[in-house]
């Protein structure tokens, strides 16, 4: 039996699940593709195609869930109803691990369905801290917290976002994923060094690393999931490489989806710049 | 002035968000050469973007019918008057077709309550509660003397419409890339069979008396019951045969999951 306490696995290079490529995917020649991150709302779902054809990837790959439901640093109570059908899906799915972010999405019984900032306070540091332990023994397994982009930081700030992020995963004992190019987008938005948030991360703790596009708004980046990973974020993933080692990556698309063979070659960019950084040995040894 | 605790904070945004306000400029902080209201805004106008955006996939075709501008307006109107409150992002258009009864724009056109409505439940059966299919075989299996008490269970992902105007045919002709009938009522309510098939949504118009046994078997009716309404509506003679075709039909297009003896 899996323990879901324990630190998982390099898992190789990913892709998010888009049901654009269920046919391509389960296809007799299967993609250069080591295994799937699912989103877990589109799966919360009682039957149909949908949990028909995870269930298919799932038998030849494996599979790792990421929510963006889950408001861990909202003011209002937990979302009981949400996490028990979050457990029954992992029950169902046994993902590998999964994640979800550090943000909240609503209070007071609305949920604006975004990816909201917190300040870097040490109120905000144990509110968070408690509800992911809260979260953690209901699920009965270590989850990883992605950090988000964000437009705007708060004056009450305390700390730095990595300083915040670094000591939150001590004291909740969670896992990170670390979404490099939110890192990116924060970093030109706030104009922080990108490798300074990198560099304070602890390494232990990071258990995923996601790479994805961005856009340029008006006034600063968005981070919109619609654009191919830029290289400014490739040139970041290899830093990231350098300080963590071998960690589970992958590419993160969600509009404006391309074939899947696009994808593919995104990811064996990283494939490519991981062999570059890392030692067959390491490579191998992590698998 | 004092910090704001993180519960005040949260609030606060929230309602710039939603509302379009400003009232926590002062909180923020944002880069030299950077405008707060900009910073701001893009949450502001991702809330709205990202929601319209979600009923814009869900009502594809409502979308078409009524064209880009009167769907924005009337979406936005739905989300000003019914915010989210939902985890899940694929209910926030829930209650989408049954605002539209009442959103003042499109309230005296009811044939766009009724596409929507047909287009949320075709959505809705795709990802409905997985079921076993009963086959004629087991209707084979009901013993003569209990066929009368015989019901009829439909699957969870059936569900029975009726519908006042032509939304059917409009609905049709949109999803074939053909120019649809204009808005018509109808000389008398008619109701459509929506249910999934093969992990297919699917959906079928349905005659008066195939909409009565619908309805009544969806309530738990068995066979003599059924029989009865159909002897109302039509030739009592030749009922009983008539609710074995429309049964026979059920359980070639897997719309039962069992055969109850009441």
């Amino acid at each position: 039996m899996t323990d879901t306490y324990a630190k998982p696995p390099f898992l190789g290079f990913g892709l998010g699940l888009r049901a654009q490529h269920y046919a391509e995917i389960l296809a007799d020649n299967p993609p250069n593709v080591d295994w799937f991150e699912v989103l877990s709302e589109n799966y919360m779902i009682k039957g149909g195609k949908p949990l028909h054809m995870l269930d298919r990837v799932r038998e030849q790959f494996p599979v790792v869930m990421h929510g963006v439901s889950m408001s861990i640093a909202s003011t209002s109570p937990l979302n009981m109803d949400y996490l028990a059908q979050l457990k029954s899906l992992a029950d169902h799915v046994q993902p590998r691990w999964l994640s979800d972010h550090l943000c909240w999405t609503g209070v007071h019984g609305k949920n604006l369905h975004d990816l909201m900032p917190v300040p870097y306070t040490e109120e905000a540091l144990n509110h968070i801290a408690g509800r992911i332990s809260q979260v953690q023994d209901f699920l009965g397994r270590r989850i990883a917290i992605e950090n988000v982009s964000s437009y705007i930081e708060f004056k009450e700030s305390e700390m730095t976002e990595w300083e915040f992020v670094a000591e939150l995963a001590n004291r909740a004992d969670c896992w990170l994923l670390l979404d490099v190019n939110n890192v990116f987008v924060s970093g030109q938005n706030h104009r922080f060094s990108e490798t300074a948030f990198i560099e304070a991360i602890p390494v232990e703790r990071v258990v995923q690393f996601h790479l994805a596009g961005h856009s340029e708004g008006k006034s600063c980046l968005i981070d919109t999931h619609d654009q191919p990973v830029c290289d400014e974020v490739f040139d970041l993933y290899e830093k990231a490489l350098r300080h963590f080692g071998p960690v589970s990556t992958m590419i993160e698309r969600d509009d404006n989806i391309p074939p899947l063979a696009e994808l593919e070659a995104e990811l064996d960019r990283a494939r490519n710049i991981a062999k570059g950084v890392l030692s067959p040995e390491q490579l191998r040894r992590a698998a | 002035m004092s910090a704001p605790n993180l519960a005040a904070l949260q609030a606060a945004l929230q309602n710039d968000v939603m509302h379009g306000e400003q009232k926590t400029l002062d909180q923020l902080s944002v880069p030299v050469g950077a405008e707060k209201a900009d910073r701001l805004g893009v949450y502001q106008y991702a809330y709205k973007a990202r929601l319209i955006s979600i009923l814009a996939t869900d009502y594809d075709t409502l979308w078409s019918f009524l064209g880009d501008q009167v769907f924005h307006d009337a979406a936005d109107r739905y989300l000003d008057k019914h915010p989210s409150g939902y985890f899940n992002a694929r209910w926030v258009g829930k209650g989408f077709a049954e605002y539209l009864k009442s959103d003042p724009m499109l309230q005296a056109h009811p044939i766009a309550a009724e596409i929507a409505a047909l287009e949320w439940t075709i959505g809705v059966a795709f990802d409905a509660e997985n079921s076993p299919v009963a086959l004629m075989e087991d209707l084979a299996k009901v013993p003569a003397e209990q066929v009368a008490q015989a019901i009829f269970v439909p699957i969870p992902a059936c569900t029975l419409l009726k519908f006042k105007t032509n939304a059917h045919a409009i609905y049709t002709a949109l999803k074939s890339n053909q120019t649809p009938p204009a808005p018509a009522n109808l000389a008398e309510e008619t109701g459509v069979q929506i249910w999934r098939l093969e992990l297919m949504s699917r959906y079928k118009k349905l005659t008066t008396e195939e909409t009565a046994l619908l309805e009544l078997s969806l309530q738990g009716a068995d066979f003599a019951m059924l029989c009865e309404t159909a002897a109302f509506l039509d030739d009592p003679d030749t009922a009983a045969a008539r609710v074995a075709g429309c049964i026979t039909g059920w359980l070639n297009t897997g719309l039962i999951t069992r055969i109850d003896i009441g």
